[in-house]
């Protein structure tokens, strides 16, 4: 039971050269919470969604590793938040996207996928050994769903 | 220049460990496998360790631990000697503190003091880096200054990103203001853990003789980054209500635990000031205070509650320095053992004679230079035996204690010099690339090596008024 049984691969995608806030937009529209960023090959750039852009809101000193922990001290909003706001908006998804997603390959066990998909959340994209191809994305719904196929289909 | 007499203590552990040493140094093997030279033998594989030290291609716990099975393997050590080596008391004060802090942090002391110590200052940026340069002195020399700049400096980068500055000053003063605090006392820095323990000098010995110096320097340093930048420095006025607005309560994140670790920490910092005149070790202060905060940490919890606390601050014992530390003390003893370092000791003399003063003046500006480009820790320990091979030619113990001051000033204020001159430099340096504003090497060195010439010219006429 490979990861590439359990995968959708109608997926909206988005590319480099938009902005965050068209990036925004298509999220929005089509109800997702996050996309893959593909070049014109179809290979995978990055990911890029909500999460991505609440952590470019955050300071860097947070961000950073071994960085700040809480900011439950921090009272009141950053004067110049709506203008970082409105920076990080106009701001190309090559800076924006998070550049180095966790990828599953499509020959690689749905159990480690599943165990993936509840480490770092989802969805996961699945990418061609080797070339960074993109061929779809495993989320919680499609993995339980193959798990239920895979159940009926052994009875 | 008269000779200022102050108490010396010499501790006893430390002048049994010397006879015992001396006792084995003469019933050491006379030659190595394949009938090699211990000398010769030991010799080349301390080079070896400090080229591979110093290149940075393999880490530094890695070589120091095989330099050290190899002075075994090849017979210049036996286990004894090996054991007889390692200097416990260091090892102890090292892992104790660490246990220590690592419990203590979770408690968000460090960030309080910080954004307490700004609000203080009403967020103004000049005042600012000047304060947050004496928190991190402060705490550099009650703690180590690694854990300091690791607790100290994302809680800067938060508070200069909050006033739009860039946090270059900041990070540069608190690189010196750490180096400059742990310079004062005995735990502050680990070349002063390896001179009080191996000479047994107690942590009032330290606050007492390095302590002024420090002092001078850190405030000649403020009245320096004032100069170059802090006069400089402005925040629009929005941006200083706002950071105004922050709470800095909220950033303890576990009262109780606060106290229990400041009480400890207080207990432990009474036993370095008192125990050391009941004879008792700082390592063994250490870690009896490291398991008495544990038992106040885990009182009262489940087995399950108790093991998770104990194995999440033993995780965070920084096991690299330990383990490096520990082959550390068997290369320098395989040297010391077979007679380099005696021999090292004579050339010294030779270029010295019973000039004190000169010898203090050449240890003090080596040591600050060296450590500048070099780890100092080795450095530190393998001037030590080698000063000690010179006491006898120089008056003795008491006579020689002001090179062991010299030899605190340069290593720990040398570490000023570069980027890479101190494990607190580099821990800054990694944040400061972390957050998208890098510190270049050579900028760095432009201005910090001369800076740091400056204080070890102004620790050399202390040394040669106070000491000599």
């Amino acid at each position: 039971m490979p990861c590439i049984d359990a995968m959708v691969d109608k997926v909206v995608s988005l590319t480099p050269d938009q902005t965050v806030e068209e990036a925004m937009k298509v999220l929005e529209t089509r109800q997702i919470r996050t996309a893959p960023v593909l070049d014109e090959n179809n290979i995978l750039l990055g990911m890029f969604g909500f999460e991505s852009l609440l952590k470019q809101m955050l300071p860097v000193s947070v961000r950073m590793p071994s960085g700040l922990q809480r900011l439950g001290f921090v009272r009141g909003a950053k004067p110049d938040i709506a203008r970082r706001l409105r920076s990080i908006k106009a701001q190309s998804l090559t800076d924006a996207m998070n550049r180095d997603p966790i990828v599953l390959s499509p020959d690689l066990s749905v159990w480690e996928g599943i165990r993936k998909l509840a480490k770092h959340g989802s969805p996961l994209p699945v990418v061609e050994n080797g070339t960074n191809r993109f061929l779809g994305i495993v989320t919680e719904q499609s993995a339980i769903a193959e798990l239920e196929r895979d159940e009926y289909s052994s009875r | 220049m008269g000779c200022v007499r102050y108490g010396l203590h010499t501790s006893i552990v430390s002048e049994k460990s010397l006879s015992l040493s001396m006792e084995h140094a003469s019933g050491i093997a006379t030659s190595a496998v394949f009938g090699w030279s211990p000398l010769v033998v030991a010799t080349v594989i301390l080079i070896a360790a400090y080229f591979f030290i110093i290149s940075e291609k393999i880490n530094r716990a890695i070589v120091s631990l095989l330099g050290a099975g190899l002075l075994v393997l090849l017979g210049v050590l036996n286990f004894e000697l090996v054991i007889e080596g390692i200097d416990f008391n260091t090892i102890f004060l090292l892992t104790g503190m660490m246990v220590i802090v690592a419990i203590t942090k979770d408690s968000g002391v460090f960030q309080f003091v910080a954004i307490y110590t700004a609000k203080a200052v009403k967020a103004n940026p000049r005042k600012l880096l000047a304060a947050l340069a004496i928190v991190t002195a402060v705490f550099s020399a009650l703690l180590d200054n690694v854990t300091t700049v690791l607790l100290v400096v994302p809680v800067t980068l938060l508070l200069t990103d909050q006033l739009n500055l860039k946090a270059y000053p900041f990070l540069f003063s608190q690189i010196f203001a750490s180096n400059i605090g742990g310079t004062a006392t005995l735990i502050g820095d680990p070349p002063n853990i390896l001179i009080g323990s191996a000479v047994g000098l107690g942590f009032m010995d330290f606050v007492e003789w390095v302590g002024p110096i420090a002092l001078i320097i850190l405030i000649f340093c403020l009245f320096f980054f004032d100069f170059i930048w802090g006069r400089k420095l402005t925040a629009s006025e929005e941006d200083k209500e706002a950071m105004m607005k922050y709470n800095a309560f909220e950033a303890i994140e576990d009262k109780v635990l606060l106290v229990k670790s400041l009480f400890t920490l207080a207990l432990v910092l009474a036993g370095f000031i008192w125990g050391h005149g009941q004879g008792w070790e700082p390592g063994t202060i250490a870690l009896t205070g490291a398991a008495f905060l544990l038992l106040l940490h885990s009182f009262g919890g489940k087995p399950e509650e108790q093991s998770h606390h104990v194995h999440s601050a033993f995780q965070q014992v920084e096991w690299e320095t330990i383990f490096f530390f520990l082959g550390l003390f068997v290369l320098v003893s395989g040297v010391e053992q077979t007679g380099l370092l005696k021999i090292m000791a004579e050339k010294l003399l030779g270029l010295t004679g019973t000039n004190i003063e000169l010898a203090g003046m050449i240890i003090l500006g080596a040591s600050a230079v060296l450590s500048a480009i070099v780890d100092n820790i080795p450095f530190v320990a393998t001037m030590i035996p080698l000063i000690k091979a010179m006491q006898a030619d120089l008056g003795g113990p008491q006579a020689i204690e002001p090179l062991w001051w010299c030899l605190s000033l340069g290593a720990c204020l040398g570490g000023n010099g570069t980027l890479i001159g101190a494990s607190a430099n580099v821990m800054v340096a990694s944040f400061a690339e972390r957050a998208g504003q890098r510190i270049s090497f050579m900028d760095f060195m432009k201005l910090a090596f001369p800076l740091m010439l400056f204080t070890t010219f102004l620790s050399a006429i202390f040394a040669y008024f106070v000491y000599f």
